[in-house]
């Protein structure tokens, strides 16, 4: 058992001549079955479960079965018309966190505050084209947007505009997840729900 | 009076607001990893030498997990994992065949003021140990082969604080449900931990007070970890030093004196380098251990033996969750009591798929 002290001092050693760089690597999100084996229960419930396969809500009930991305508000500063899901608190409460926030969660944080801030409020005008480079890489990521429209003029503007912020968001493809409206002071919003292609 | 003190852990962990109900989400999980091994056996006896190909399931497992949100930043958490036997659809034992064979399971809260749960569970000092062990579960490759503490207890009561500057310290009270007069504390039994995490250096130390080991010796025992681990890029080095003397009710699954003993000192120390989709890995560990038996009607024997394995693997990640592999360990034993040596030489080649 002596071999253990100059085992541990060489060791040491080590870690002492790294120390320099010792706190370079980050904190990531593993697979759930890695993470379910360790103790920061936090990590594995809480801080990098946001990909849930089943979500049941008690008003609605189960609401999708399969892998299920939460959608990402566009429009999230109108209180009034905000859908049922809210991933912009979901990243402020990962943000204010004082455990370490999962790389591949900042990275979708990027992801989200880069598109949301690059996407028109309403109709988008200018090339698509152009837009769409920019936004190449929200795979997988799913989006709520929404445009307005009267009774009177019927839904085709809302949805050419809804076209037009699909294709700028997803560049590679979309699948549409859901549609709703919801009443404003002139008509209404018509809302989609979708997702990007992976 | 110390049950009041289980409330009171609850209450610690509840806002006064806590009413709300919101989503519940699940999340499925799992690993499947299978490996044909070829081992030799060869001991100082004459005539038990032995050697086979076997296909061993290792840990393969399914699980699932989720949580609902009771109110802002508290959550009510789940998670349920079982065992499944890749090799033979069943455990294998022949006292006790199952198709699931459980493992973790679990209800509790988890908020700002850190993690209460219940159910059955890896003991903490076994989760201290992280990844350290870089064949865990390998026939020949786990640390449990010289190592004790490697347990899963049931009945237990966890509480894990939330990270602070690093640090976390959890607790878990391991309840006896003994009759009579053993083990009926809400801390005679427990197994504790201290961890540091900071970018690539992690540190543990855990304590397992009167708990019962889940491998080599399988008693009651008092056991002292220290975990160390640090990554650089692609290296990683690690290693466990531990101390293992018999527990209060040692005896109970021994013999029916109290002058029976156990003390161990062991260790290891594992590497790992990251080349491309390759992952080179070593890892050594020694152990010696000291055992007083004390038979009934009988003087106290003692015996002390050491155990000293080596074991050498590559890995090939075909993808984040796919990889397959090979290694190769060599475990000899030398009993000093009765001038007995056993050598066992295992090598596996294998997969392991992660969803």
């Amino acid at each position: 058992m002596k071999k253990i002290t100059w085992m541990a001092l060489a060791l040491a050693g080590s870690l002492q001549l790294t120390s320099a760089s010792l706190f370079a690597a980050s904190d990531e999100c593993s697979p759930d079955v890695d993470m379910a084996d360790s103790l920061d229960f936090s990590k594995l419930h809480i801080e990098c479960d946001d990909n849930p396969d089943i979500v049941y809500d008690p008003k609605e009930g189960t609401k999708l079965f399969g892998k299920h991305a939460k959608a990402i508000d566009t429009y999230a500063n109108d209180d009034a018309d905000k859908p049922s899901v809210k991933p912009a608190q979901q990243l402020a409460y990962r943000e204010s966190s004082k455990t370490s926030v999962p790389q591949q969660d900042l990275s979708t944080a990027k992801k989200v505050a880069k598109a949301t801030a690059a996407t028109p409020r309403s109709s988008v005008s200018g090339s698509a084209g152009a837009t769409a480079a920019a936004e190449s890489d929200n795979a997988g990521l799913a989006f709520n947007i929404r445009e307005p429209f009267t009774t009177t003029g019927g839904p085709e503007s809302a949805l050419k505009g809804l076209y037009v912020q699909m294709a700028h968001y997803c560049p590679n493809g979309w699948e549409k997840l859901k549609e709703w409206s919801v009443p404003n002071q002139s008509g209404y919003y018509l809302h989609y729900q979708f997702q990007c292609a992976k | 009076m110390k049950k009041l003190l289980l409330p009171l852990a609850i209450a610690a962990v509840m806002p006064a607001t806590a009413f709300a109900m919101g989503e519940t989400d699940t999340t499925f999980y799992g690993k499947m990893n299978v490996t044909a091994v070829n081992s030799n056996f060869e001991s100082s006896i004459e005539g038990t030498d032995e050697s086979g190909w076997n296909l061993n399931s290792n840990a393969s497992r399914v699980g699932f997990k989720g949580k609902t949100e009771l109110s802002e930043g508290l959550y009510a958490i789940y998670k349920a994992e079982v065992e499944v036997f890749v090799d033979s659809g069943i455990s294998g034992s022949s006292s006790d065949d199952q198709t699931f064979k459980q493992r973790n399971i679990y209800v509790g809260l988890s908020g700002n003021y850190g993690t209460i749960f219940a159910g059955r569970s890896d003991s903490v000092l076994k989760l201290s140990q992280a990844k350290v062990d870089l064949f865990g579960d390998l026939q020949g490759g786990d640390i449990k082969n010289w190592m004790s503490g490697e347990t899963r207890s049931s009945n237990v009561i966890n509480y894990s604080t939330p990270e602070m500057a690093g640090f976390q310290f959890s607790v878990m009270s391991i309840l006896g449900e003994d009759a009579g007069d053993r083990r009926d504390g809400l801390l005679d039994s427990y197994s504790a931990g201290l961890t540091f995490k900071h970018g690539g250096l992690y540190l543990a130390l855990a304590r397992d007070e009167n708990v019962k080991s889940g491998s080599l010796e399988k008693a009651f025992l008092n056991i002292n970890r220290f975990v160390a681990s640090y990554s650089l890029g692609d290296l990683t080095v690690g290693g466990i030093y531990q101390q293992a003397e018999e527990g209060d009710n040692y005896d109970q699954n021994t013999f029916d004196l109290s002058n029976s003993s156990y003390d161990e000192d062991s260790y290891m120390l594992s590497a790992s380098y990251k080349l491309g989709n390759f992952k080179l890995k070593a890892q050594y560990g020694e152990g010696e251990y000291d055992i007083q038996l004390a038979p009934v009607g009988g003087s106290v024997v003692s015996d002390k033996f050491e155990r000293e394995a080596w074991i050498l693997g590559v890995d090939y990640s075909l993808a984040k969750t796919t990889k397959i592999y090979t290694y190769y360990s060599n475990i000899e034993s030398n009993d000093n009591l009765v001038s007995y040596s056993e050598e066992d030489d295992v090598f596996g080649i294998g997969m392991e798929h992660k969803f």
